[in-house]
């Protein structure tokens, strides 16, 4: 063999001892604590300063320069290439997320009540409108109007509106989506939905805009006439808005990569953390095609004592079928901002394939926009432009986002709905479905993939161990309970075979196999008293799923088996 | 059997009977928030650790041409001017455009384009673009119209264009020239017109006008190339008056039909224009007289979703009120096809005559919101006269494929690559016509 022969062999078989050790992936180490429900990144840190976003260079790196350097990452191919791709750094040992400073358990843990769905994040309840406001600042350029007021309170908040033709449609999208993220754990600020008429609006002294130029020019009534122009009036002149409140102390838009270096709080790379991870079916649900850097933000926070970042998700104008300042586009949610891909695809195949946007459904309600159920598609759906974090989504990250998307049933997507104030009732039918429609398709689709089993519960020893659980699938109504079988093994060995379980769904281990297992780590120092069952599921399609992974920590001296580990196999 | 055995056996089954009836169904878990974990890097297993090296190995060109660019846009963010200028781009028909083009003789052209609206009213409009060339050539145009100026759709519009080229390349008149025997000249030309137009039905406007033009030929200067007139009238056999400077008068009546449903990405309906135009030469050219015929129809048919096939038909003529020959009159006043004059496959200008016509197909499909593709097949020829040596025989094609970006008011950028017997040429332009 050459020399160039010999170095192509030890190339190739350091590849192929790579891909066999990435198939591998990672498997944490469990202990009698896990699992973790807080993550300690709220340290006290000294004041941030701010760092401002650049949304032409975003624009830019995300599909060319991020692809690339994400294209040639051999370990990441690989591991894609075998399904094992890099699980979320953040997770806890029972596949979900601690609370942090990114992310709080809610809804999906935490139940909610349809009241407190559609009240959101509460602050101070939205402006005072029974006095006169005073507007402090103009947003006279840029796309969409709006202007900074100040209540008679004092309180301050940036107040954005319908377009023109379109009542109710670019204010409620806001307030459902908001509401929805809030409720699926995220950090937003709080928005509400409120009508002013002009003439209660006083200009602050002394306020001035920047032109074009750059030049000062003092802020008028004219001008502000001109931003109320380009918004939708109501019949009754009012004008209605979405309130958000101004986040305090801003430190600038946080990254879908990498990580703020001069936050010591900021531990994880940003597109391994999994609630951005994520993230990408959060915004497939409502269709936040306008994700982006740009739409978040940082602030420093005080809470007891302690100053640290927290970190928001803001601005959710282009959602649902909202374009901010006209109806979403059909394109929006199936096909990045420009998706070379696709691009290329239709090149060269001279336009045979009919994408989904070029059919779009019609828009039954002005109020509603173009936001359809009937094209979407949870696993392909599209942001703006690749975010890394939405690339780096593996099923198990998919899953974990479903199931808190399927916590929110119909009368939660009410609450959601009515906190957008939708006049129509048509149109409010009409979200219902859709959303409900998109939430199921969700479901369905990750559900099928991932063996949605949850909430474990043991009780009993040695004796005889009952294991409860939850089958997602079933509790949502996406399969029959009765199509439902399950089967339980340990170390290669069924204990239990293709049995169906009553609801509350339960599976006992006889004494016999309890001691079987024991033997087989007792025969160990003790020290790690842990075994493994695997759980699987079949359907009437005769398919066994993958398995739930469960790992017990056994007490001998309690004679008390717990659960210290849930792993949903990929 | 054991009295032992069958009392835990009894305990067990009570065991099993309490879990099952009081079993509770587990809805959440405990989230117990005191169990806080001090976050932690995880490590690298150990392929990341072998694949980590040649993955940084082969990001590093990436990395390099991202901070580099990061820098540069960072800069030009920061700066108002940049920042204006890239609005401007981004915006549809903004105040100023990039026009560049590349294709032609005159190697790559850039310059700018700029357009103003409601100088003098609130339908007129004023653009003016300049554009500068590898090779020296530069043309600047200007147009002003206002297309509702004395009411009841009647409206005047006036245009300049000034262009100057040192290496036009001439091949000979007619159909049968090689390309292997160019020659250069240079050209310069200035031309002003003013027209009034009726928009007589929706589909239907009424054109008049009258221009002044005038032409100053020269030597070409490209090295290697035969770079005298001389010459040109040597190889090519043509008359001292194929060449002199021309001092032109026009008048000119014409209409335009347009039914196309959108004149940007446009599926169904078609344009058809024709234009009669009377020359005549002043000063030391009075003797030359001649009419020029433009027609061109072009039809859109949607097969299906905005794919579109699109046929053309093209024919100019010119009538020589004195019948000079072919190699009398002022070459660079003849029809031309090649490039986009039609037959995209041969260089502009390539074939020059009396009479030209085309036929072309096209088929245009969107490939994203803005941008359509196309693929081409076109024919066409020139001839002496289309009365005595029109033939279906010996006419030239080309074929290519292409895209272009299309905006409401039309096309604003279009990049081609197509093939002839000549070999292929690359084409590329960027800024809507006026």
């Amino acid at each position: 063999m050459s020399k160039y022969g010999q170095y192509i062999s030890i190339v190739s078989l350091a590849l192929a001892l790579s891909l066999v050790a990435a198939c591998g992936g990672h498997r944490p180490t469990l202990t009698p604590e896990d699992p973790h429900w807080k993550d300690a990144d709220d340290k006290d840190t000294p004041e941030l300063e701010f760092k401002e976003g650049n949304l032409v260079w975003d624009a830019l790196r995300r599909p060319t320069f991020d692809q690339a350097t994400q294209g040639v990452d051999i370990y990441r191919n690989m591991a894609h290439l075998t399904g094992s791709g890099r699980q979320a750094w953040n997770i806890n040992s029972y596949d979900e997320l601690p609370n942090s400073s990114w992310y709080t358990n809610r809804h999906h843990l935490n139940p909610m009540s349809p009241e407190e769905i559609q009240r959101g994040y509460f602050q101070n309840g939205g402006p005072d409108t029974t006095g006169r406001w005073e507007v402090f600042r103009p947003k006279v350029g840029g796309v969409t109007p709006g202007f900074w007021i100040k209540d008679r309170n004092g309180d301050a908040y940036i107040l954005k509106f319908d377009p023109p033709g379109y009542p109710e449609l670019g204010t409620s999208t806001a307030a459902m989506s908001g509401r929805i993220f809030y409720a699926c754990g995220y950090n937003v600020p709080e928005e509400t939905i409120v009508s002013f008429h002009p003439d209660s609006l006083d200009i602050g002294s002394d306020v001035t805009y920047k032109d074009e130029t750059g030049a000062k020019i003092p802020f008028t009534r004219e001008t502000l006439n001109s931003i109320l122009e380009r918004v939708n009036i109501q019949d009754d002149g009012r004008v209605r808005c979405l309130a958000s409140t101004l986040l305090p102390n801003v430190r600038g838009p946080f990254s879908f990569s990498g990580r703020r270096k001069d936050d010591p709080n900021d531990w994880c790379d940003h597109e391994h953390r999994r609630e951005l991870r994520a993230l990408r079916l959060f915004c497939a649900f409502v269709n936040h095609w306008d994700i982006k850097d740009d739409n978040s933000m940082n602030c420093q926070v005080e809470e007891d004592g302690r100053s640290f970042l927290r970190h928001y998700l803001m601005d959710f104008g282009t959602t649902m079928g909202s374009g901010g300042y006209r109806l979403q586009l059909p394109t929006r949610g199936h096909t990045n901002f420009f998706d070379i891909n696709d691009v290329g695809f239709s090149f060269l195949t001279l336009g045979a394939k009919v994408w989904p946007w070029e059919n779009p459904e019609p828009v039954f309600h002005p109020s509603v926009g173009y936001f359809e159920a009937e094209t979407f598609k949870p696993q392909s759906w599209k942001p703006g432009y690749p975010l890394p974090a939405f690339e780096n989504m593996t099923l198990r990250d998919g899953y974990w986002a479903a199931k808190v998307i399927m916590s929110l049933r119909d009368d939660d997507l009410r609450a959601v709905i009515a906190a957008g104030k939708l006049s129509d009732e048509g149109a409010r039918d009409y979200m219902l479905r859709t959303l409900a429609t998109r939430r199921d398709k969700i479901g369905e689709y990750y559900f099928k993939r991932i063996n949605a089993l949850e909430f474990f519960k043991l009780t009993g020893d040695i004796s005889s161990l009952r294991i409860d659980f939850v089958d997602l699938s079933v509790k949502y109504g996406l399969v029959g309970s009765s199509e439902s079988r399950y089967e339980v093994e340990h170390a290669g060995t069924e204990l239990i075979n293709d049995r169906p379980t009553d609801s509350p769904n339960h599976l006992f281990l006889s004494a016999d196999d309890l001691l079987a297992i024991k033997e087989s780590f007792d025969t160990r120092d003790g020290k790690d008293n842990i075994f493994e069952l695997e759980i699987e599921t079949r359907r009437d399609d005769g398919k066994w799923s993958n398995p739930v992974r469960l790992s017990l920590w056994y007490h001998p001296e309690e004679d008390r088996f717990q659960l210290v580990g849930i792993e949903h196999v990929e | 059997m054991p009295k032992a055995f069958v009392l835990k056996r009894i305990i067990q089954t009570l065991l099993l009977l309490v879990m099952v009836t009081g079993s509770v169904a587990a809805n959440t878990y405990d989230i117990d928030t005191t169990r806080v974990r001090e976050p932690e890097r995880p490590g690298m297993t150990t392929a990341e650790k072998i694949l980590y090296g040649p993955t940084k190995l082969l990001q590093l060109p990436f990395y390099t041409l991202r901070y580099t660019t990061r820098g540069l846009i960072w800069a030009g963010y920061e700066s108002k001017p940049a920042r204006q200028i890239i609005a401007n781009i981004l915006a549809e028909r903004g105040p100023i455009e990039p026009a560049i083009s590349f294709g032609g003789n005159s190697g790559p052209r850039v310059g700018l384009r700029f357009n103003f609206a409601g100088l003098f009213g609130t339908n007129d409009r004023f653009g003016a673009v300049g554009q500068y060339s590898w090779y020296a050539y530069q043309n600047y145009a200007a147009r002003y119209e206002h297309p509702d100026m004395f009411g009841k759709g009647v409206g005047w519009a006036i245009n300049g264009s000034y262009d100057k080229g040192r290496r036009e390349l001439f091949l000979g008149v007619g159909n049968n020239t090689k390309p292997d025997t160019d020659a250069a000249f240079g050209r310069e030309s200035f031309r002003v017109r003013t027209d009034v137009t009726m928009q007589a039905t929706k589909w239907l406007k009424l054109i008049g006008g009258v221009a002044y033009e005038s032409h100053n030929i020269s030597d070409g200067d490209k090295d290697g190339d035969i770079d005298q007139l001389d010459s040109i009238q040597t190889v090519f056999g043509l008359q001292p008056e194929a060449f002199r400077k021309t001092r032109l008068w026009s008048a000119d009546f014409g209409f335009r039909m347009d039914w196309r449903n959108s004149p940007g990405r446009t599926t169904r309906g078609g344009l058809l224009g024709l234009d009669v135009e009377l020359v005549q030469g002043i000063n030391e050219n009075s003797d030359l007289k001649f009419v020029r015929i433009y027609g061109d129809w072009s039809q859109h048919f949607e097969l299906f979703k905005k794919r579109v096939l699109v046929f053309r038909f093209m024919a100019n003529s010119i009538d020589n009120t004195q019948d000079e020959s072919d190699e009398a009159f002022p070459f660079y006043l003849l029809n031309t096809l090649g490039s986009e004059q039609g037959l995209r496959g041969y260089r502009p200008d390539r074939f020059l005559g009396r009479e030209a016509a085309l036929a072309s197909v096209e088929y245009r499909y969107p490939i994203w919101l803005a941008l359509d593709g196309l693929v081409f097949f076109e024919e066409g020829r020139v001839f002496s006269s289309f009365t005595h040596d029109f033939t279906f025989e010996h006419w030239r094609y080309s074929t290519g494929f292409g895209i272009r970006m299309v905006g409401r008011y039309g096309e604003i950028a279009r990049t081609i690559l197509a093939f002839s017997d000549e070999g292929m040429r690359f084409d590329f332009s960027m800024g809507m016509e006026f």
